[in-house]
């Protein structure tokens, strides 16, 4: 028995040593391709045109869909904020999921809607029934559906079955964006010689932030210390994730508060799949099969300047509750493409991408976790050598390290969103010591979607919202 | 072997993290040099906006001799205040003293090394957008021969700078020489540059309209709808007969930019067309022509089955003075279409 253990555990070691580097592998590749993209898109900023097309009649118009379920703290700002966008031509689509709380009301009221009987709706994705539709009379732009509930992916296809343009911008009601932030994210797809499908933009930690009527009038890190963890956390997923897999076409996610699809191949892939709690990320995959199998040179694009504020939970409650949410999307997406995993008719997609977010964003943190438990007993048990276990532990602190303090500085090169030295300063001690202990919340959390997932538990669990600008809180019930 | 590995991996990244601690440190004095420079820069920025939004009006010729800048970011001060001022610049003197002052430092140098020397795009295109700002003339070869660039960026800025310096016809002959060459969305960003163009480069537009494909001739009616170019507008009309939908979309568009039409009848046919759209653009039409005579079918698009087409055409009613008004108190009162008396009081609760 003691034998096979310490068999076992060599074997363990082995094999820990081998992923540490393997995903040390991915993240540099990914780091360096991140770099070349930023210095690309830094050295075009200075003739970048987004402001000359933004007010260009003919540009395609967009659909911008907000889904809102029980959003009544946040949906006015969120409203303001889109009416806020310098672009020529679009329409705002709020589809309110079967809401408990005053969303609608409060939309109703705000805007002066009025209900449109027998509104045109094209039914090209089944949802849920539309009670009713309302347009506004001081915006006429701006509708609002209201259905029974369905779930955000429910939602967001009744939207784009109500939307009248080529293309569709998918917002979360408890996100800002900035007044240019659609013009930036739509300039892609009018540059010569690229075919973009899909872009999304970067989503940025509104805590903190001064804001006011939708307006972003002052960018500040978050007083609360799980708020000021996700700051580097976001920094780490957009400018070193993000793109990187977008240099190297191999984006499979385009965050659901801030993306822009082109109509037409979502409508051919069936649009958002209601089956799964990761519906951005599923439907990017989808869409690069689609494409891939179609062999059409269509590109999912990530561009790091149109920004997306929202608002991050700033509770244990709430962050377990997002981050199992999360890591189940992505576990049911694998499991729902699983036949893309190192299958070479999908390219780098196949051999890289999703190898990528198998080994490394799903199985990374049960690795993690059972190596460190590992550590211990064996420590415990005399198996392991002291040295061996700080030697350990310090490549994965290295590691850790490595990355966020690499986002903080493709961030301070690029951006500079945050002005203070202090925000800096705050930025690099939280690097380092979300290592002792953030990280490895979050590990635990992530893993707890796997329990989730035996359980069949796909609710969104306890939402909180604040407001912008406001320390109100009031607790609303769950999807 | 294992504890070897181990000790390399960990070598490894300690040599990185003191690498990127000692890269942290600098990006931290950076990021307080940059502040303290913005500030000292804003300062500056004050002080020097005024002497040559003065010099450049000519109210205070001094600046010529005493502007001396001997530190790179006073001169990217100076810079972004040129780029200021050349947006909201009319006359040749202005430009000529804006031009001085740009000589004095060194700018138009620059730009034209840039724009001859540098092979790296980004750089050139840069230059060339800069160029354009500053609207230098001298440059207008250079332009040009950026525009037959096969990189996007390239030809996109010498599209605008040729535009800023007001050599549209370059602009139009290339577009007609490429036309078949160039994307779709190319042509329209270029179109899109043209629509400040002159009176002059109109008429040289209009000329060449016959000669073009059915997406550029759409193009050049808008742009001569927009600049309000009355001696078109028979040849506007005449596309209002045109088999393509989207040629008497922008006929329709130009008439209502030009606010006159001879074919008041047809566009009462539009009207009452199958086609949403046309409806809608024919509305603007009656709208920006004042054609009372439309009242009658007007009122009979407030039961149109489009709400687009509705709203428009109540909002049309109210432009048509008493005729409107008296239309509009009708249907809200009298009408059988719940749809059209709805409409009516949206009207009603908007005004």
């Amino acid at each position: 028995m003691w034998a096979l253990f310490s068999t076992l555990f060599y074997f363990l070691n082995i094999f820990i040593i081998y992923y540490v580097l393997i995903i040390n592998v991915f993240y540099l590749v990914l780091f360096v391709f991140s770099i070349k993209q930023i210095n690309f898109y830094l050295k075009r900023m200075p003739y970048s045109e987004y402001e000359e097309i933004s007010l260009s009649s003919h540009i395609p118009p967009i659909s911008i869909v907000v889904p809102a379920f029980n959003e009544e703290k946040t949906i006015i700002d969120n409203i303001y904020s889109l009416l806020q966008l310098t672009y020529s031509e679009y329409e705002i689509i709020v589809v309110n999921d079967g809401s408990e709380d005053g969303t609608l009301h409060h939309m109703i009221n705000r805007f002066h809607m009025i209900e449109l009987p027998a509104y045109p709706i094209q039914d090209k994705i089944d949802t849920n029934a539309i009670l009713a539709v309302y347009r506004s009379i001081d915006y006429p732009s701006l509708l609002l559906v209201d259905k029974l509930n369905g779930g955000k992916a429910d939602a967001l296809n009744a939207g784009i079955n109500v939307s009248n343009y080529p293309y569709f911008c998918s917002v979360d009601a408890d996100s800002l964006l900035e007044p240019n932030s659609l013009s930036k994210a739509m300039a892609p797809f009018f540059e010569d010689g690229e075919d973009v499908v899909a872009c999304g933009g970067i989503v940025r930690i509104a805590n903190g932030c001064h804001i006011k009527a939708g307006y972003i009038r002052g960018v500040g890190l978050p007083k609360n210390l799980l708020a000021l963890h996700q700051v580097i956390e976001y920094l780490r997923s957009f400018l070193v994730g993000r793109l990187g897999l977008s240099k190297l076409n191999n984006l499979l996610i385009i965050s659901g508060a801030f993306g822009i699809f082109r109509k037409k191949e979502i409508l051919e892939i069936g649009g958002y799949a209601t089956d799964t709690v990761g519906e951005d990320m599923e439907i990017i995959v989808r869409l690069q099969k689609f494409l891939s199998e179609t062999k059409r040179n269509g590109k999912v694009l990530f561009v790091p300047d149109p920004v997306c504020w929202t608002e991050a939970p700033e509770t244990f409650r709430e962050l377990f509750n997002q981050r199992t949410r999360w890591h189940l999307g992505l576990l049911e997406t694998m499991i729902k493409h699983k036949s893309l995993v190192f299958n070479p008719a999908y390219k780098s997609m196949g051999l890289f991408a999703m190898p990528y977010f198998l080994l490394v964003e799903l199985l990374g943190p049960i690795i993690e976790l059972v190596g460190t438990i590992f550590i211990l007993v064996g420590l415990y048990l005399g198996i392991v050598n002291i040295p061996f276990a700080i030697l350990f532990f310090s490549a994965t602190l290295i590691y850790g390290v490595f990355l966020s303090i690499g986002a903080i500085l493709l961030e301070e090169y690029s951006f500079r969103r945050y002005p203070r030295v202090t925000d800096l300063l705050k930025l690099f001690i939280v690097s380092i010591i979300e290592n002792f202990w953030y990280r490895q919340m979050n590990s635990i959390f992530r893993i707890w979607a796997f329990v989730r997932f035996f359980k069949r538990d796909t609710s969104w669990g306890l939402l909180t919202r604040k407001g912008f600008g406001e320390n109100q809180s009031e607790k609303t019930r769950a999807m | 072997m294992q504890i070897v590995l181990i000790y390399l991996l960990i070598l490894t990244f300690l040599y990185i993290f003191f690498v990127l601690l000692h890269i942290f440190l600098f990006l931290l004095l950076r990021k307080y040099y940059i502040n303290i420079r913005t500030r000292k820069k804003k300062r500056y920025y004050e002080m020097i906006y005024k002497k040559i939004v003065s010099y450049i009006s000519g109210k205070d010729l001094s600046l010529r001799r005493s502007l001396v800048v001997n530190k790179r970011w006073k001169k990217e001060v100076i810079v972004d205040v040129l780029f200021e001022v050349a947006a909201t610049l009319n006359g040749d003197e202005e430009f000529e003293r804006l031009h001085n002052v740009s000589d004095r430092i060194g700018l138009t140098e620059d730009l034209i090394a840039k724009m001859k020397n540098i092979k790296k795009s980004f750089i050139v295109a840069e230059a060339t957008r800069n160029a354009g700002k500053l609207k230098l003339k001298s440059l207008v070869l250079l332009f040009k021969e950026n525009l037959y660039s096969t990189d996007y960026d390239t030809w996109n800025s010498a599209a605008r700078a040729l535009v800023n310096t007001g050599c549209h016809q370059i602009l139009i002959d290339f577009l007609i020489e490429k036309e078949h060459v160039l994307k779709e969305w190319s042509i329209i960003r270029i179109t899109d540059m043209l629509k400040n163009i002159s009176d002059e480069d109109i008429v040289y537009m209009y000329d060449k309209i016959d000669e073009v494909s059915p997406l550029l001739k759409g193009l050049f009616i808008e742009i001569i709808g927009l600049k309000r170019g009355t001696f078109a507008l028979f040849k506007i009309e005449s596309f209002l007969f045109s088999e393509q939908k989207e040629l008497r979309l922008k006929s329709l568009k130009a008439l209502a930019d030009i606010g006159m039409t001879t074919k008041q009848k047809l566009i009462l046919q539009f009207l009452n067309s199958d086609d949403w759209v046309l409806k809608i653009h024919a509305l603007q039409v009656v709208k920006s022509c004042k054609l009372f005579l439309a009242v009658p079918d007007i009122t009979q698009l407030l039961s149109d089955s489009n709400w687009w087409v509705r709203f428009r055409a109540a909002e049309v009613l109210c432009e048509l003075g008493e005729a409107g008004e008296l239309a509009l108190t009708k249907i809200r009162n009298k009408s059988a279409d719940p749809f059209a008396r709805d409409m009516a009081n949206l009207m009603r609760i908007r005004i």
